[in-house]
């Protein structure tokens, strides 16, 4: 995510609500705190239907997170 | 009597960088979805791109090569080279 | 506190712990009352020599400076210059230096010195870092008594939950000492934070892991191999299956450090054993950055995490070594490092032939992620003892004939597998277990035992971490 920041481009990072304190942690050693839009968590056991299901709670959330109005 | 450690750690990353502004709205831009190779990720990226899609927002599709090591430069050049933004997922 | 060092004329440094300092003693009272005696040094008695005015020089912090190796020493001090230096004693150049025809008629014409107590093993390290420049280039915390520095290390997040050793400057330099590369050295940077990491720093980790000076060669040739793109130490670091790094050990060094690859060689008692895998775990942490519910998301973990290393068992012949079947040239040296997520043990009674045993090895290496898994993307190693050994290695089998049956009779019958872990299409009815080199095999443990130790890796092949050898520089 830092790579991308540093060529000028906005981005938002997915990641599973269960790794928050990883986000955290992540963000301390790298003095940077990139966009991020969580997402329920498990993912592993869902099917398509589920998976499509988590995209269609995320997705204002993530356009959100790319814009600055 | 005092004692004299050496310090076995490193400063903390400096000062915060702050991220860069995203645009108004993503209408007619391109939203690069990079994918990290974890299993599941795919499918939920699929749905996003067509939910973006609906919203006038094209979608790119982008991978890295393994969840397990950082992007290799080549991908990062290329998405950031193609795309207005960029969707990076998914963690767990 | 600081000596003023400023001499103008004769300074002796003596030891009464020295039969020739005790020769000339009863010179120096001479010597200082013709006013040539600019101080007289003692390094264990500030009361010797008697009748003369002497400088306590216990803490040799004197005597360090005056790079004093031999005594008694003499120096002559002309303005602060010095302009001449004698060790030991030998008349006719003790009356030179003082000017003095008769000085010394009644003694024996020379005697040779002592060892100067700064020169003592462990002294050196000491005095340099409290009166010299080290050259150390880390951050210092000075704690004042009687603050205690363990309690601080545990305070300020230093350990892996574990006493750590204090890392003073006299530990870090003889850890140094014992490595050709200079502190300021960078060997790589180091995940989740790619902080970089000099050899210095990595010593400051080794100290306080317990390492030996004598370990460190082995430590830095496992870093070197840890941070091997192809090992994904940063994967290893992260993942919820909770990695930790395995160092297997060959050649003469594991004779000189006295790594343990015998009795209980996967367990503790063993001072190489239970610090060289250690220090990377800490240099991981401290450098790295790396916290358990962090960026580390083990769910579990296990103790291994602490790290492990053991010797590999060469005393036969036959058994062709970890290193050399990896490439390393015969009687050399070297790490191989496997990221592992567990250990667990295999019992077997009954086998009298090498294929019974080793089919008996493969139902239980087939549990490697889950009976259900297969198709590569997983690693594993394969750890037995002697009397395992002597199954194969009286039939005459080999390192290679041994892998290619394991690998052979771990293959899996595709209907048990779930379609979950064999994403890799495959064909065939009956399909392999382990990708080609992804099953590692070694010899440690004693002769008596019918176990073999299986060592569960994590995801393997360029998705994943695999192993690295890297021989250890001497």
């Amino acid at each position: 995510m830092l790579d991308i920041d540093r060529r000028g481009v906005p981005a938002v990072a997915l990641v599973s609500e269960e790794f928050r304190s990883g986000v955290d942690s992540w963000q301390h050693l790298h003095g940077f705190r990139p966009a991020v839009v969580y997402v329920r968590h498990p993912i592993q056991p869902l099917n398509e239907a589920e998976l499509h299901e988590r995209a269609d709670e995320i997705i204002d959330d993530v356009i959100g997170a790319l814009t600055h109005p | 009597m005092t004692t004299v450690l050496l310090d076995p750690t490193v400063p903390g990353a400096a000062t915060a960088r702050r991220r860069v502004d995203g645009p108004r709205s993503l209408e007619g831009l391109t939203a690069g979805l990079l994918d990290i190779r974890k299993r599941q990720g795919d499918k939920l990226l699929d749905r996003l791109e067509v939910l973006l899609s609906q919203r006038g927002i094209r979608g790119g599709r982008y991978a890295k090569p393994t969840y397990t090591k950082p992007a290799p430069a080549g991908v990062i050049e290329q998405v950031t080279g193609e795309c207005d933004v960029i969707i990076e997922g998914l963690a767990d | 506190m600081s000596k003023q060092l400023s001499h103008d004329g004769l300074v002796l440094v003596v030891k009464e712990d020295c039969p020739t300092c005790r020769l000339i003693a009863p010179l120096v009272a001479e010597l200082e009352a013709r006013g040539l005696m600019s101080a007289v040094y003692s390094q264990d008695n500030p009361g010797f020599p008697a009748g003369v005015r002497v400088t306590d020089d216990r803490d040799l912090e004197a005597s360090f400076r005056l790079g004093t190796a031999i005594v008694p020493t003499l120096i002559r001090f002309e303005g602060d210059i010095e302009t001449a230096r004698l060790t030991g004693w030998a008349r006719q150049e003790w009356r030179e230096i003082t000017g003095l025809r008769d000085l010394g008629a009644d003694l024996p014409a020379e005697r040779p010195g002592c060892g100067s107590r700064s020169a003592e093993a462990g002294w050196a390290e000491e005095l340099l870092a409290r009166h010299g420049e080290t050259g150390l280039r880390s951050a210092t915390v000075t704690l004042p008594f009687p603050e205690d520095p363990f309690e601080v290390m545990f305070e300020r997040g230093w350990t892996d939950g574990l006493p750590v050793v204090p890392p003073t400057p006299a530990r870090v330099l003889r850890m140094l000492d014992h490595v050709r590369e200079a502190g300021r050295d960078v060997l790589g940077a180091i995940p989740p934070s790619g902080a970089p990491c000099s050899v210095e720093q990595a010593a400051v980790n080794a100290v306080m892991a317990g390492c030996r000076p004598e370990y460190f060669p082995v430590v830095l040739a496992a870093l070197d191999a840890v941070l091997d793109p192809d090992f994904a130490w940063q994967g290893l670091l992260s993942t919820t299956m909770g990695a930790g790094v395995a160092v297997v050990v060959n050649g003469p060094v594991t004779r000189r450090i006295g790594l343990n690859g015998g009795f209980n060689a996967l367990g503790h008692g063993n001072r190489a054993n239970a610090t060289i895998a250690r220090a990377l775990l800490l240099i991981a942490m401290n450098i790295g950055g790396s916290r358990p519910g962090g960026v580390d998301r083990s769910t579990l973990g296990h103790p291994g995490k602490h790290g492990l290393c053991f010797a590999e068992d060469e005393s036969d012949p036959a058994w062709q070594s970890l290193a050399v079947s990896r490439g390393v040239g015969e009687g050399r040296s070297a790490v191989t490092v496997f990221g592992f997520c567990g250990t667990h043990i295999m019992n077997e009674e009954t086998s009298r032939t090498p294929e019974s045993l080793v089919e008996s090895l493969a139902l239980s290496l087939n549990g490697i992620i889950h009976p259900r898994a297969a198709g590569g993307g997983m690693g594993a190693m394969l750890v037995f003892g002697g009397e395992f050994w002597r199954t194969f290695g009286q039939a005459g089998w080999s390192r290679q004939k041994l892998e290619e049956a394991l690998n052979e009779a771990t293959r899996r019958p595709r209907t048990l597998l779930h379609n979950f872990w064999t994403e890799t299409p495959v064909s065939g009815e009956l399909i392999p277990k382990f990708a080609p080199g992804d099953l590692l095999v070694a010899r440690a443990g004693s002769n008596a035992g019918l176990f073999a130790t299986i060592i569960q890796g994590w995801a393997s092949g360029p998705g994943g971490s695999q192993p690295v050898t890297r021989e250890v520089r001497s």
